[in-house]
Order: structure tokens, then C-alpha cells, then sequence
């Protein structure tokens, strides 16, 4: 395949970068003293200012705010997708389908709980880039049977053909499972097919991500949800960099919460998700977040590969509505600035000594 | 003038006659529909007050849209039964015509072709019964042959005592998923076969695990494999036997069915095509009553109608009891619509004049004039006998397939053969016949002045068009004073004169250069004090947004009216240059042919040769040509600010799409 050249793209990106909140922003947005005023800033001040004024931030949810928020996110998507193409565009179709799937789980929930989706599928859906979703048949969707209607003649079909309703929990957590699988194979897929010489350090980021989520996925699955091997097997991401399949069993198989920290250990890289003097529940996200985007922050500054650069650059952009999102409903909970900082994935005043750490 | 007159006019007629007076509008065609209620709602649609009007005049306080979409629902139906009945093969007859008896019954017409429609149900039901039955016998066909190695009867497999047998498939990925967890689940998974992204497999699980299987199969997004049906008795090879002589015996039954369904149509084909026609008919019918208001009693019909077709129009009331032919109440400031009317030979020019703008109805039709000048410009540059055939052959066949460029190709063929003779060039040989005038490069000198000469009576003609244009648009500050009115040809003239005399070209004129350049600054000066000039004669206020802003606006608009002047007469330089290249292009080619030795490679070379000048310089040629007609002339007297008259079969078209 012939390298593409991004001369172009870089230069956007670069531009675009510059307009991303700063360390500036974000001690205005820390010490801002109410919601309403975090709202003027991002409103006046960022790139955010078209999406704010669609969200009602005082009353909306942290869900809401941070959807809202990250219909930012896919116009940035379409914006630099006309500058790249052939096997890289269709990555990017792809890896922008996370969105879709994120407002599919979300409406699923909707439909568990009775509540009327299309007030919110609208707004989700005005910036829908390259969405897999019959978007114009959104309208007809009621209740499940309807959904799957819909959802007939696409892609998702087979990941919902076998569930019948959606009467209990257990199968609501089976469906998101199924999504969320259904996104990263898809994903993995498109991953083999970059040139590996050109993409290696994005391709290694991605394998890292994917070893991190089973990570998580099997604490979680052994500490919350009492899971069978089977089950954590079933659910679990395949292409990972370090927990491949074999390994995949065999941290499976560990019987207790605590057999598994012991097999946790053969993988030191990833020992960071769960300290030995830490709660490792309250901030688990955080860190592997936090690990993610200091890998894409330097992939961002450090790669000469303009494709590379612009999935850094969302995953950036990603990471930046998180904290936003996390700032608003710190704000809710009247936490202090230190307190607040806690919770943020970016560093500020660029101190990155947490960050390498991975906390 | 090439655009003909049109009149608002209004009908009033009995509610009784509304389809044999739409089917004789339909015929009619020529007249483009304005919806009524706007119309009476715009006070323009009057109805005489008088005592014979009453019925009509009360009506009009209850008017109601003519569209009755459920009527239209109707006959879709039944054109779609039809269809069906006739496997889509039936046709619109656009030539077949009725009687207004035939017309005027249109609840008798749906009676007739519903119970046509049901003297095929039967057939069509059993078919369509069987088709069913096939589609669900190849589906069990396709599950079983994955099962075909195994030799237990189904119901067997069913109804074990100690396990569950589950038939299904889960997708390649977590195919390795489930190889992953062989050995920690409490079954017997079998791989039976690959469908695609699919994976096959028979599972075993004992009944006691069945939830934690069926937990696990879920997880894996486990789908059942269909058409395996419980009524099926047997192993699986005995029944994909039973099932292969059931579709036998299906397909035997269709061809029995279709073979008497194909008689039955064939001996009423006729009724068919009949019935089927006037549904058609009645489609069309119900986009005209879209626009056609309806009271209790009577219809109020509004449309644009060519002054010269108005006894059409007033024969159709004539042969209506009551109907009334009034005219509409139209004000000075509604612009009717445009409808040319050009001959066969120019018709196909109006496309490229709408492709600029329709022209208003007080606007001469630029058609004649874009159709000689565009076709001279075309076939100047590309004369050539053998590519100039080409075109008219293309051209021909555009037209048979209805593309509307056909016709103006075939003009254009005509002029690039017509020109190819005067050149004496066929397939860029210049040596089979001889030139009437010139071969282009035996006098360069001659051709490109030729082409200055010929573009300076263009743009004079350009002036008169854009006079008479604003003269008539009442526009008499630019039409006498403007650059583009009388002062502006004036100017133009002077120019023309000052610039041969002073040369020394034409020496005739040398005794008008002086007075020539009096005559220039005052008429400059005409153009930059135009408004004031006219408020002076109409004894008006001088300027109407303050004189410094006018001056600084208009002193650079006469500086850029000499400038266009020049560069609109050297612009046509651009078709003698065409010429040349084409030629130049031609020999080039006959070089390269004669540098390959000739013979086979040398035909070649020439045939490739042709190829690239007929498409590259045909098409630069077409836009070059285009081009000048839009910059070089439009702009100085076309606005096409008019809107186009739309036929009724046009706006049927439209409709439907």
C-alpha cells in the first residue's frame, strides 16, 4: 500500500489541537464557583460553544451532559474523514461507530425503563457521522419488538437476534456486552488490516487498550457480577497485546477475586489498575483512562503519521469531555479544587508525575 | 419574438362534468395549472355577480381541495394488482383515447377492475401460496444438509430423556470463543458446517445444565438454526428426500397454475389493457383535480393558457352545460410564465438558454440568435466533414434514446460538416476535397480577423437585443442612456471607427477620428451621468442615494466599460485560435502517423488521433462556444428572470416523481 501523505492533515490537526481546552481552561473551568458559570466559559471561551448551548446543564444528568457534550466529538470525525481514504477512511468508519453504540446501550436502557427515547435520540442523532443506525426509521422504535424491527437489514441484526425480550437485568447486561463486543471485533478487524509499518505505534495502543478492558472486564466480572469462566471467556476482546488467548484462560480460571491479583502480577505493565494500598474500585477507569491518554498524547506530538495523529486526536478530544463531564458534577457536589482534580484524566499545570505512574 | 403570449383564465363548471372536462384538459395539454383556491383566495378568480352565477357564487363560500387521496389509493391498488396479474409487463398507452361516457363513470371503472382482478385471486393466492411454501421448504432444505451425516430421527433428537439438543450458529469470532471454553462446558459441541460468517453446531448439554448452556450459548449470541421444523419425521437425509419431493411437486403445481393463469390473461388481455389504461388515466386525472377547487356543486378550475390557444379553452367550456369561461382579475405586477415558441429547428436551443435562466415575458427569447451565433462559433472552430457526421450520427442516437442534447449535437454536427467544407478538411485529411473558402493555416492572418469581424456584428446585435430588452422592460434610463442601451452601441461604434481610421485600416475613416473622439468623451459622459440626465428630463430629484457615492460608483463602471468593450471584441479572437488548433492538432497526428512508417501503426496513430480531437477539443469547443454566449453576450442583454411555462403532462411527470 502506498503511504498516504498527510502534510495536510497534520497541519489541521495541529491547528485543531491548538483550539483543545489548556491547562488555562481548565483552572478557569476548576475554579469556576458555579455550573452556570463553567457553562459561560465553555460557551465563550472553547470550541465548545455550538454543542453547550443545546445542553441544559444545571438540570441535566451527568449522562446527558457528558452525551451532549461529545456530539462534539463525531463533527470533528467528519471534518477530517475527507482527508484521509482507502483503508484508513473505513478504519475511521468503524472506530467512529463507538458513538453509535454508546447511544444504542443507552437507548436500550431507555426501553428497559419505560421512558420515551426520542426527545434524546434527536439530539444524539443530529450529528450522527456515518451512523449504521437506520436514523430515519428512529421514530418507530417503542418497545423492544419495535427495536429490533428496525434494527433489521444492519449490521447489529445478529448481535440482538437472539434476545427475545428485555425482562430483566441480566439480559440488559448481556445485550451492552454483546455491543460492546461487537464494536471492538469489528474494530480488531480493521486494526489487521493497517499496514503494520506505518501504524505500529497505534496499532500498540490499541492492543494495550484492549488488554486493559479484559483486565477490567475480569475484575469486574469476578468481583460485582460472580461470572462463570465461560462467561468471562464469552464477553471477553480478542488482540490484545500481552493478554492473548491463552491468557485469557488463564486468568479465567482463577477461582477468587484474590487468585486473580496473583495472576495479575505476571503482567507488570498493567499492574498500575489495581494498587496494593489503594482502593482499587473508586479509580480503576481513571487509570487505565489516564494510561490511555498519556499514550495518545505522545503519539500525538511524537508520530509524523497524520492518521495516527487524528485518532490521538480524538481520543483526546474524548478524553477532554470526560473531565469537563467530571468538573460539572463535582461543581453538583460542591468538592474542592484538590478534590476535583482527583478526578480529572488530564493533568494540569503539567505535572505528569501521577500520570506516568498511572494513578 | 419567439415567446408566446399567455392569459390568466378561469372555469366554473357543474361538479358532474369534472372528469370529462379534466380528460379533455388532459388532451388539450397546452396550458399550465395554478392552483384555484389560491386564486378565489387572491381575489383574482371573480365570478360575475349575476343571477344565472348564484349556485357558483355561493359555492365559493365552501370550497374544499379536489384531491382525495384515499381515490388515489384506490387506483394505485388496482394498477399494482394489474401489474401483478401481468407479471409488470402492461404499458401505458399514451395515444389510447375515451369516450367522456367511459371517463365520467369512475366508480363503474373500479367495480369492473376489481372484479377483473378477482376473476385471477384465486390463481394468483395458490401461487402465491406455493411460493410461500417453497421459500420455507428451501430454508429446511439448507438446515438439514448440515445434518444430513447424522443418522438419528429427528424426533429423537428432540425428545431425549437426559439432554437437550440445541441446532445453531454463532459467528466466526466467537466461534473462538466457544473453542476457548470447551472444556469448561457441561455439553457435546459438534461442528456441523460453515455458512458464510457462520459457524454450525449441534450441542449436547444434559438437562440438569440446560440454564447454565443456554447462559453461555447466549453470551456467544447462540442463533438457532430455522426451518428445522418438528413436524418433520424422519432422519435428516430421509427428510431433505421428503422435502425435494415435496418441491417437486410444489413446482409441478405452479407450472400447472401459471400455464392456466397464462390463458386466462392472454384471452383477456384486451379488457386488461383497457382497464388498465384508464386507471392510468385516472392518475393523471387526480393531479389535475389537485389544483382544481371543489363546492358542493361545482368546480373551479385557474390556469396560464396561451392567448393564441384561448378558443381551445372556450371550445371545451362550450361543449359543458353551464361552464363559464371567465377571465382572471390579474394585476400589472404578476409575472406569467414563459412558454417559447420556437420551430423544430431551433427548439432544442431553448435547453441551453434555460440552463442561463428562463427568459421573463417581457424579455425577447434568446433563442434564434444563441442558436445561428452558437452554431457559426461550434462550427468555426471544429470544421470538419468526417468528425462533423460523427457528431450528427451521435447526435441522432441521443435523440432516439430522448437526451435532450441529441438534437442540439446534431445541429452542431450539421455546423462543423457545413464548415469542414469550407475548410476542405474531412477526418483532418486535407487533400480528399478542396476548400470553398480557406484551409485555416494558409491565411492565419485572414481567419482570426474573420472571427474579430464576425464577433463585433455578434456584439452589436447583442446591443439591439439589449435596447429593445430594456426599452420594452420600460427601463429607460439604462435602455437610451446605459452602457448597454443606445449611448453604450453609440460608444461602441465611435470606438470601432476611432480604432480603424486612427490604424489606418479602413482610410475612409480617417476624417472621423477627431470628431470620433469628441463624440466618445460625450458619450462617455452620457453613460457616467445617466441617472441625474433622465431625473433631469423627468424633473425628479438628481440622485437617489447622494452624488459622491453615485460618481465614485459609476466613473470606475465607464472605466470598466471600455475595458469590456476591448475585451469582449478581442474574446472572439478565442474561435479563430480554436480553429487553428484543431487543425494544428490534425497535423500533429498526420506527423506522428507518417513517423511510424504509416501502414498498420500509422492507422492507428490517426484513428487514436481522431479519437482524442473529436472528445478533448469537441467538448472544449461546446463550452468555448457556451462561453461566449453567456459572458461575452447574455451579459449584456439577458437577465432570464422568467419563470417556465410547465404543460400539464410535465407537471403529471413531476408529480409522479
Amino acid at each position: 500500500m502506498v503511504a498516504q501523505n498527510h502534510d495536510c492533515l497534520n497541519a489541521k490537526l495541529m491547528a485543531a489541537n491548538a483550539k483543545r481546552l489548556n491547562s488555562k481552561d481548565y483552572q478557569h473551568l476548576i475554579k469556576a464557583k458555579t455550573i452556570d458559570e463553567i457553562w459561560t466559559y465553555l460557551r465563550d471561551n472553547t470550541v465548545y460553544h455550538n454543542v453547550v448551548q443545546t445542553i441544559d446543564g444545571q438540570s441535566s444528568r451527568r449522562i446527558a451532559i457528558e452525551r451532549g457534550l461529545r456530539c462534539f466529538v463525531p463533527n470533528e470525525i467528519k471534518r477530517f474523514s475527507y482527508y484521509v481514504r482507502g483503508q484508513e477512511r473505513v478504519f475511521l468508519r468503524i472506530y467512529g461507530l463507538k458513538e453509535d453504540l454508546i447511544n444504542l446501550k443507552f437507548l436500550i436502557r431507555m426501553l428497559t425503563q419505560g421512558v420515551e427515547p426520542q426527545n434524546q435520540l434527536t439530539q444524539w442523532y443530529q450529528n450522527a457521522h456515518n451512523s449504521i443506525l437506520p436514523v430515519q426509521k428512529w421514530s418507530e422504535i417503542q418497545d423492544w419488538d419495535s427495536f429490533k424491527r428496525v434494527i433489521s437489514q444492519t449490521e447489529l441484526e445478529r448481535v440482538f437476534s437472539s434476545y427475545h425480550d428485555l425482562d430483566d437485568e441480566e439480559s440488559v447486561f448481556s445485550i451492552e456486552k454483546a455491543i460492546e463486543r461487537f464494536y471492538y471485533d469489528r474494530l480488531m478487524g480493521e486494526i489487521k488490516k493497517l499496514p503494520k509499518r506505518e501504524h505500529l505505534q497505534l496499532i500498540e495502543i490499541f492492543k494495550k487498550e484492549y488488554d486493559l478492558l479484559n483486565l477490567i472486564w475480569f475484575y469486574r466480572g469476578k468481583r460485582f457480577y460472580h461470572l462463570t469462566r465461560e462467561e468471562l471467556i464469552a464477553y471477553s476482546f480478542k488482540g490484545g497485546a500481552k493478554v492473548k488467548i491463552p491468557d485469557i484462560e488463564k486468568l479465567s480460571d482463577a477461582r477468587t477475586l484474590d487468585e486473580f491479583l496473583d495472576e495479575v502480577q505476571n503482567y507488570p505493565d498493567y499492574n498500575f489498575l489495581f494498587p496494593k494500598d489503594e482502593a482499587i474500585d473508586l479509580h480503576m477507569e481513571k487509570r487505565y483512562e489516564r494510561y490511555l491518554h498519556r499514550h495518545f498524547e505522545r503519539l500525538f506530538y511524537r508520530s509524523q503519521n497524520g492518521f495516527d495523529k487524528l485518532i490521538a486526536y480524538i481520543e483526546m478530544l474524548y478524553i477532554d469531555v470526560k473531565d469537563i463531564t467530571s468538573m460539572i458534577e463535582c461543581k453538583r457536589y460542591q468538592l474542592t479544587e484538590e478534590e476535583t482534580r482527583k478526578y480529572l484524566i488530564r493533568s494540569i499545570n503539567g505535572n505528569r508525575k501521577g500520570i506516568e505512574n498511572g494513578n | 419574438m419567439a415567446i408566446d403570449k399567455v392569459v390568466m383564465m378561469n372555469i366554473v363548471g357543474r361538479i358532474e362534468d369534472v372528469n370529462s372536462f379534466a380528460n379533455q384538459i388532459y388532451q388539450f395539454n397546452d396550458l399550465q395549472m395554478v392552483n384555484a383556491i389560491d386564486e378565489i383566495e387572491a381575489g383574482r378568480f371573480i365570478v360575475p355577480i349575476h343571477e344565472d352565477n348564484i349556485e357558483e357564487l355561493i359555492g365559493i363560500s365552501s370550497l374544499s381541495p379536489g384531491f382525495d387521496h384515499d381515490l388515489q389509493k384506490d387506483v394505485d391498488d388496482l394498477k399494482e394488482r394489474f401489474q401483478r396479474i401481468y407479471d409488470d409487463t402492461l404499458a401505458q398507452n399514451q395515444e389510447m383515447t375515451y369516450q367522456n361516457e367511459e371517463i365520467e363513470k369512475y366508480w363503474d371503472l373500479i367495480s369492473r377492475a376489481k372484479a377483473f382482478y378477482e376473476e385471477f385471486a384465486e390463481e394468483l393466492f395458490h401461487i402465491e401460496e406455493i411460493n410461500e411454501k417453497q421459500k420455507r421448504i428451501e430454508t429446511s432444505l439448507h438446515s438439514f444438509s448440515y445434518l444430513k451425516e447424522i443418522d438419528v430421527k429427528m424426533a429423537d433428537l428432540k425428545n431425549l430423556q437426559y439432554f437437550n439438543c440445541k441446532i445453531g450458529s454463532v459467528t466466526k469470532d466467537n466461534a473462538q470463543r466457544l473453542k476457548s471454553i470447551y472444556a469448561g462446558v457441561t455439553s457435546l459441541v459438534f461442528h456441523v458446517g460453515t455458512d458464510g460468517d457462520e459457524e454450525i453446531y449441534v450441542i449436547l448439554s444434559p438437562l440438569g445444565l440446560s440454564i447454565e448452556t443456554d447462559r453461555i450459548l447466549n453470551a456467544l449470541n447462540f442463533k438457532p438454526l430455522t426451518g428445522l421444523d418438528v413436524s418433520y419425521e424422519g432422519t435428516p437425509s430421509e427428510i431433505i428426500e421428503a422435502l425435494s419431493l415435496e418441491n417437486k411437486q410444489l413446482i409441478a403445481d405452479k407450472t400447472s397454475l401459471e400455464k392456466q393463469l397464462a390463458e386466462k390473461r392472454q384471452a383477456k388481455k384486451h379488457e386488461a389493457v383497457k382497464i388498465y389504461n384508464l386507471l392510468c388515466l385516472h392518475s393523471k386525472l387526480n393531479v389535475i383535480k389537485r389544483n382544481i377547487a371543489f363546492s358542493d356543486d361545482n368546480f373551479y378550475f385557474s390556469a396560464w393558457v396561451a392567448e393564441n390557444s384561448l378558443h381551445v379553452l372556450k371550445e371545451i367550456a362550450d361543449a359543458h352545460q353551464d361552464m363559464r369561461l371567465i377571465e382572471s382579475m390579474m394585476g400589472e405586477d404578476r409575472q406569467p410564465p414563459t412558454k417559447f415558441k420556437n420551430n423544430w429547428i431551433l427548439r432544442p436551443f431553448e435547453y441551453l438558454v434555460s440552463m442561463y435562466g428562463t427568459p421573463s415575458h417581457n424579455e425577447l427569447d434568446p433563442t434564434p440568435f444563441l442558436a445561428i451565433t452558437y452554431l457559426f462559433c461550434f462550427g468555426y472552430m471544429f470544421g470538419d466533414v468526417g468528425q462533423g457526421a460523427l457528431l450528427i450520427l451521435i447526435g441522432f442516437l441521443l435523440t432516439k434514446k430522448e437526451i435532450a442534447l441529441g438534437s442540439i449535437l446534431t445541429r452542431m454536427g450539421i455546423a462543423s460538416t457545413i464548415f469542414g467544407f469550407l475548410y476542405g478538411s474531412v477526418f483532418g485529411i486535407e487533400s480528399l476535397i478542396p476548400a470553398i473558402w480557406m484551409k485555416p493555416f494558409d491565411d492565419i492572418n485572414r481567419l482570426l480577423l474573420t472571427a474579430i469581424v464576425t464577433g463585433v456584428a455578434m456584439l452589436l446585435a447583442a446591443y439591439a437585443y439589449s435596447i429593445i430588452n430594456k426599452l420594452k422592460a420600460k427601463d429607460w434610463t439604462e435602455g437610451l442612456f446605459g452602457k448597454n442601451g443606445v449611448a453604450g452601441l453609440l460608444l461602441y461604434l465611435t470606438l470601432l471607427i476611432l480604432l480603424l481610421g486612427s490604424t489606418g485600416l479602413v482610410q475612409v475613416l480617417e476624417p472621423f477620428v477627431l470628431p470620433g473622439k469628441i463624440i466618445a468623451i460625450f458619450l462617455a459622459l452620457v453613460i457616467l451621468v445617466r441617472e441625474p440626465l433622465y431625473n433631469a428630463i423627468q424633473k425628479r430629484k438628481l440622485y437617489e442615494e447622494g452624488a459622491g457615492d453615485y460618481y465614485v460608483e459609476n466613473v470606475f463602471e465607464v472605466l470598466e466599460t471600455f475595458l469590456s468593450m476591448f475585451s469582449n471584441t478581442v474574446s472572439f479572437i478565442r474561435i479563430g485560435a480554436f480553429a487553428l488548433t484543431h487543425a494544428g492538432l490534425f497535423m500533429a497526428f498526420e506527423t506522428l502517423a507518417h513517423m511510424v512508417g504509416g501502414g498498420v501503426g500509422g492507422t492507428v496513430v490517426f484513428i487514436l488521433g481522431n479519437i482524442l480531437i473529436f472528445v478533448l477539443e469537441g467538448l472544449i469547443n461546446f463550452i468555448q462556444s457556451l462561453r461566449l454566449q453567456f459572458y461575452e453576450l447574455f451579459s449584456k442583454y439577458y437577465t432570464g428572470n422568467g419563470y417556465e411555462f410547465v404543460t400539464i403532462d410535465n407537471e403529471i411527470k413531476n408529480t409522479d416523481q
